[in-house]
């Protein structure tokens, strides 16, 4: 049988992550320290849950001038319902991470 | 999504460190890998580098990005292949193809003929092959299971019919080559049993090889 997608240890963590805060728009780097996901294995699940619809993405303006716009990414409420169910499967939906200053919310 | 390139530094924010602007080469050579559809995350990784202190981090983003090349040319091509192994590729391939099914009937001889390390011998390169040809793993498996289902055939052809070969006699092919015309075709054929569980064992690696990289193919 095929494997349930979305399952790997790597994928759960990011969802968590992103459900910490579900409404606020999160940056990569940040979503790479929050789980600790190198960039090479962050970016091919961010672009897996996006191409699926389960994770809104956006530019966001450059804050001062003569600085890059930075992509930000959200979930939607299918990638939501998807993450709470992932979570509650592998146990975790109690231990949310660690909330840290909100310094990475864009909207 | 609403593509926007990052920006370029300005002038009086500064030279870039050395390591950075190392750093943001190497990921602008990952980020040109990338395939077209998926350029504007290679900008957004490429827009993260600002955020990042220290070279080492820095580099470790960079080289993040050739990963990030690798899996979405990858999936680039499954996608353009229409499945999520390499059976788009296989069914185009026909001489490939061919050669896999000599590799089978070769196989497949030599276990009948009991030259069961000269089979494992020929199994391993064609292993090799069919990754260096990317017909992993369905040709692989289905090499294996091929070889297994005529092993298991001949096996259940001889079983019960007439008595096995002595050693003495035709047991092998050298044996059959050197004895006599009446003899070889006298003594009542092959042993079922080894071939049975050879088949079995073939056909059931075969199976497991490619229930295993359908679970762990990427999705």
């Amino acid at each position: 049988m095929p494997r349930q997608p979305h399952t790997s240890a790597q994928t759960v963590s990011l969802l968590q992550a992103l459900l910490a805060r579900p409404d606020q728009w999160h940056y990569g780097y940040e979503l790479g320290k929050q789980t600790g996901l190198r960039s090479g294995t962050l970016y091919p699940i961010l672009i897996r849950l996006a191409e699926q619809h389960l994770l809104e993405t956006r530019w966001e303006p450059p804050q001062r001038p003569g600085r890059p716009a930075r992509h930000t990414y959200r979930l939607t409420a299918e990638g939501r319902q998807l993450a709470r169910g992932r979570l509650a499967g592998a146990g975790t939906a109690r231990r949310p991470p660690a909330a840290r200053p909100a310094t990475e919310g864009a909207g | 999504m609403n593509p926007s390139p990052p920006a370029r530094r300005p002038p009086g924010t500064g030279p870039e460190p050395a390591a950075h602007r190392r750093a943001r080469a190497l990921l602008a050579c990952a980020v040109g890998r990338l395939p077209e559809d998926r350029r504007e995350w290679g900008e957004a990784m490429l827009a993260e580098l600002d955020q990042i202190t220290g070279r080492v981090r820095a580099l470790a983003w960079a080289v993040g990005g050739f990963r990030v090349a690798r899996l979405e040319r990858r999936h680039h091509r499954q996608r353009q292949q229409g499945g999520p192994l390499m059976a788009g590729r296989a069914r185009t391939t026909g001489w490939a193809a061919a050669l896999l099914w000599a590799l089978w009937a070769a196989m497949t001889t030599l276990l009948a003929f009991e030259f069961p390390t000269l089979a494992i011998l020929l199994g391993l390169a064609g292993f090799m092959l069919a990754r260096l040809l990317r017909l992993w793993p369905e040709g692989v498996a289905g090499t294996l299971v091929g070889a297994g289902m005529v092993c298991l055939l001949i096996g259940l052809l001889n079983l019960g019919g007439g008595r096995p070969c002595t050693s003495s006699t035709a047991a092998s092919l050298s044996g059959i080559l050197a004895a006599p015309a009446g003899q070889a075709s006298s003594c009542g054929g092959i042993a079922p049993l080894p071939l049975l569980a050879a088949g079995s064992l073939l056909l059931a690696a075969g199976a497991l090889l490619y229930w295993a990289s359908a679970r762990h193919a990427p999705r």
